[in-house]
């Protein structure tokens, strides 16, 4: 991306402006259209698949910021979801927006909208979509104030031992998720609770219901899309260099004068935030609060999501949420792929260079394979969603030891791009 | 007299029971050229490590323009102005030869994160500093064509100045090369000697160098400090301490015949 | 408070074994096997399936003893046996890639086994019970007066055996001076004629047996088995992990005294305070010992050379 190469001479104050926020501005467009009019058109499942890619990918360039950035070791990303999401829950439950409360018509304004247009008889813009926003808010900076507390003492630690610690990270909150007091059911007994104490009546191993719908495609690729701007700027960013120094050489970073511990609690800080607001979000879609939900298996979702993009390559990552959320759904239902397959093949040709003569060749036999399953399953009636893991797992263990660098590397998808200069030689890890 | 600009003082550190370095004193005046050699195992290296901030030493003082360096963290002793290159060298592989040199220039930038996630003037002001900055190192160790290409794919040699320009970025005071010749052949090692020269009057830098190289460093070098098992055993001239017996014993031990 | 003392030693030794398996990888390759925890189901699980199979019951003279070793000893080979493959395949190409990588890879070997176990035509999903080998309805004897099971005092001996041969085997015989030499320097064991392949294969087998031993006596003493990829094990594995980092990750006499803490701290807060709270007081253990000193009660410290 040239961004740097620009002349500050050059550079009024309205045109640092545009340049500072009118990709913001494009980030809401986008979301408008895409609930106003692309969502309306779409089947439910679909528009439920697009707002679980969307909330996949903020997970996914989040874990991407500490694992491909700073080269560190997380899995228990899922804790910082579970904060987020149980405290927006929580916030907006115990705040006036849940189902205990009565009558949800009047809370939601038409961006949290999730039914027909047709049928919406609101306010365009209501209080319930402020405490929302504020309920995702404050829990993307509960999740990033423990980061905080989580990270700064761990990431001095070894890669090994830090993985270990998110790794009893996840679980303890899970565990603490599981040991809180049951949900407040009736208004009665929530106004006779003190204000903080309710926030210790989580629901417990059974699970918190009735939280209100308010996630909505508008909200999800808004804030997919900040988040990518977000990655954007810091990658292309002479923080992001000294960020890829850590993960490259973290010695010779601190010699160069990066501070590295500082740097890397950063990143998990950021990173924490933003799984925390994708929590929250998630939580407001599903409308229920379940301790399960986070566990070790949404952590490891997540990492494969990261690990299959090229860690430290944000578009790779965009690429591998879509491409993993999609493949757990259909192996649920497996639907025909081979005009998806067509499709790829045909944006691959694009690329014109031996290597996506070689992409091609796998997208085909990959397709080939899937439609050969898809009937066997439909024969003999096995359910593939069983051995979703089993896939998944094994696809981890061959890209670690086949491709380490998974589909991108550490470049972007625009560098591939014919007319660019060619890179020197293939990335190795 | 005027007051050093880098000075060590009694500067010792024991791993274990070895003392690896041993009342390591040093003083050098803005612009000198100094050498630091001794058998392998001496202790140069981890001398280096103690200035730098990656060791903290038992005893001693260590300043710089009067500062002192005792407790700080390297990133930043490299903002107080001290760099260094790697005897084992430790480049950023994976990313190009240009970022390389950016990263080490990120210290004297002045956008903060909020400001470079907001896009500011003052993010645009630092990038375009930065990047000529570093094209103007890269020109100055002859790197410019190879500005692109990452740094894992550069011969040896190259990825040695890589390394020295990489340190320049950092705008030092003093700067400490750990073998800069190693692996080099002659007519690399001349080259070598022309760029410290340069760089000493182009940059106005202090330079301390390790080297295993006995030419390269008497004909660079205006003072030579020679260390053995940790201590300091000989200083001066390069014409003095080539003469001086410890110096000799040190290297190449007991001549065969001594004794009755 | 006796009682829970010996629940704890005999919690402890089942944790001490495991976590000699973890620290034994650990010693040669110098990271951490995610995967060994799941191997302690599969010995569990395997145990299951020999004893049913062949039809061995309660006994309570010296058969049941005979029976229930050596059901443990096959699992412990076949166990073994995984434990070479796995070297084998998924970690022996990674050996000279970065760390990281490794650490990703294991966490992938860990729950492919986990979810090839639940498969209908492996393990399953259902909770498995295992026949009482050793008939336990009496006590053996009396401490004061707490009883006192034959089936701990078996278990006990059987573990602290293994952890005895171990210790011989790695501090006084030649095999266990290669094993030594290749966790501290791999490139000059080579060099000193060693067939490093060979020694870190031999390591993960007697490591995963161990975990299958663990497994085996865990099943003779609570004889209900959860499904393959309940948190059960993954709590049990994480713990024996805590108690060979806690004792000293690397080094075998850390991880037997890392596991007997483990096991005692477990069943005191078990018995004065919560079950749930022990796990997070495990938890806990392990993020102060990672804060305080990272190479645990009897580790050294480690320089990287710059």
């Amino acid at each position: 991306m040239p961004e740097a190469d620009v002349q500050p001479a050059k550079l009024s104050a309205p045109r640092l402006a545009a340049r500072s926020l009118l990709p913001l501005l494009a980030c809401v467009g986008l979301a408008l259209l895409f609930h106003l009019v692309a969502a309306p058109l779409m089947k439910p499942l679909h528009v439920k698949l697009a707002m679980d890619i969307g909330i996949n990918i903020i997970l996914a360039v989040s874990l991407n910021m500490i694992n491909g950035f700073t080269g560190q070791f997380s899995i228990g990303h899922a804790g910082f979801m579970a904060i987020g999401a149980y405290t927006a829950g929580a916030f907006t439950y115990y705040g006036g927006l849940g189902d205990v409360w009565g009558d949800e018509s009047f809370t939601h304004g038409i961006l949290s909208w999730s039914r027909p247009l047709a049928d919406f008889t609101g306010n365009l813009f209501t209080a319930g979509d402020i405490l929302f926003l504020a309920a995702c808010l404050v829990g993307g900076l509960m999740a990033a104030l423990i980061g905080l507390v989580v990270g700064l003492p761990s990431l001095r630690l070894r890669g090994d031992y830090l993985a270990v610690v998110t790794l009893g990270f996840g679980d303890i909150i899970r565990l603490l998720m599981e040991l809180s007091d049951g949900q407040l059911k009736t208004v009665a007994d929530i106004q006779s609770t003190p204000y903080f104490q309710r926030y210790t009546h989580l629901g417990g191993a059974s699970a918190m219901s009735g939280l209100s719908f308010m996630t909505t495609t508008f909200w999800v690729v808004l804030f997919a899309c900040f988040t990518l701007l977000a990655a954007f700027r810091l990658r292309m960013s002479s923080h992001g260099r000294a960020f890829l120094a850590i993960r490259e050489n973290e010695i010779a970073a601190e010699s160069m004068g990066v501070p590295t511990t500082r740097y890397k609690v950063a990143a998990f800080v950021l990173a924490a935030g933003f799984a925390g607001f994708a929590g929250g979000l998630f939580a407001h879609q599903s409308s229920v609060l379940n301790p399960g939900d986070y566990g070790f298996i949404k952590s490891f979702d997540i990492l494969i999501m990261v690990v299959l993009g090229g860690q430290g390559s944000i578009s790779g990552t965009v690429i591998a949420a879509t491409v993993i959320t999609l493949l757990s759904e259909f192996l649920v239902r497996p639907p025909h792929l081979w005009i998806l397959g067509l499709i790829v093949i045909l944006l691959l040709a694009v690329f014109r260079q031996r290597k996506a003569m070689r992409a091609i060749i796998m997208v085909a036999v990959a397709t080939i394979v899937w439609e050969i399953a898809r009937a066997l399953a439909l024969h003999f009636q096995i359910n593939l969603a069983q051995y979703r893991m089993i896939l998944f797992a094994l696809a981890l263990v061959l890209i670690m030891i086949l491709r380490p660098q998974g589909l991108l590397g550490i470049r972007e998808v625009w560098d591939y791009l014919p007319g660019r200069k060619r890179l020197p030689t293939e990335m190795k890890a | 007299m005027s007051t050093p600009l880098f000075e060590t003082r009694n500067v010792s550190i024991a791993f274990g029971g070895l003392k690896a370095v041993d009342d390591f004193t040093l003083t050098m005046q803005r612009g000198d050229l100094q050498g630091l050699i001794g058998p392998n195992g001496a202790g140069k290296t981890t001398a280096f490590n103690l200035i730098t901030g990656v060791y903290q030493p038992d005893h001693g003082a260590i300043q710089l323009g009067g500062r002192s360096l005792l407790g700080l963290p390297p990133w930043k002793i490299a903002r107080e102005g001290v760099a260094r290159t790697f005897q084992n060298i430790r480049l950023f592989p994976d990313l190009s030869v240009l970022d390389n040199v950016r990263v080490a220039c990120h210290l004297r930038t002045k956008a903060n994160m909020f400001q470079m996630l907001m896009r500011t003037r003052q993010y645009y002001l630092d990038e375009a500093e930065l990047s000529a900055r570093s094209h103007q190192l890269l020109e100055a160790i002859d790197l410019q064509d190879r500005a692109d290409d990452l740094a894992r794919n550069l011969p040896y040699g190259d990825q040695r100045r890589l390394e020295i320009a990489r340190a320049l970025a950092t705008e030092p005071k003093v700067l400490l090369l750990d073998e800069p010749a190693a692996g080099m052949n002659p007519s690399e090692k001349q080259e070598l000697v022309i760029l410290i020269r340069s760089i000493r009057q182009r940059f106005g830098l202090t330079i301390l160098l390790i080297e295993h190289d006995m030419g390269l460093v008497m004909k660079v070098c205006e003072k030579i400090m020679v260390l053995d098992y940790g201590k300091t055993i000989a200083v001066g001239t390069p014409g003095e301490v080539q003469k001086n017996p410890d110096v000799v014993k040190a290297y190449l031990g007991e001549p065969a015949s001594a004794g009755p | 408070m006796l009682e829970t003392l010996i629940h704890g030693i005999s919690t402890g030794s089942l944790y001490a074994l495991i976590a000699l398996g973890y620290t034994m990888v650990y010693g040669v390759l110098q990271f951490i096997n995610f995967a060994h925890g799941d191997l302690v189901m599969v010995g569990a699980w395997l145990s299951l399936i020999i004893a049913t199979s062949l039809g061995f019951s309660a006994d309570s003279g010296i058969g049941g003893v005979l029976a229930a070793v050596f059901v443990m000893l096959i699992s412990m080979v076949l166990c073994g046996g995984m434990g070479v493959l796995v070297e084998r395949l998924a970690y022996r190409p990674l050996r000279q890639a970065p760390r990281l990588n490794i650490l990703t890879t294991a966490i992938g070997v860990s729950l492919l086994i986990q979810n090839t176990g639940q498969l209908p035509f492996v393990f399953g999903t259902e909770t498995g019970t295992m026949t009482a080998l050793i008939n336990d309805s009496l006590p053996m004897f009396h401490l004061g007066d707490v009883p006192i099971y034959t089936l701990d005092v078996i278990i006990l001996t059987l573990a602290i055996g293994l952890m005895f041969a171990l210790d011989r085997l790695v501090y006084r015989s030649k095999v266990g001076l290669a094993m030594r030499g290749v966790s501290h320097d791999v490139d000059t064991t080579a060099l000193m004629g060693v067939n490093v392949d060979r020694v870190i294969s031999l390591t993960f087998f007697i490591g995963t047996s161990l975990a299958a031993a663990g497994g085996t006596l865990y099943i003779l003493k609570y004889r209900q088995v959860q499904q393959p990829a309940d948190l059960s094990w993954i709590m049990l594995g994480l713990k024996a992990f805590v108690a060979a980092v806690v004792g000293g990750i690397g080094n075998i006499r850390g991880a037997m005294l890392g596991g007997m803490l483990i096991g005692l701290l477990e069943q005191f807060t078990r018995r004065y305070q919560s079950p749930e709270l022990s796990d997070i007081y495990v938890f806990a253990l392990l993020i102060v010992v990672l804060l305080a000193k990272p190479t645990g009660i009897m580790g050294k410290p480690v320089r990287t050379k710059v």
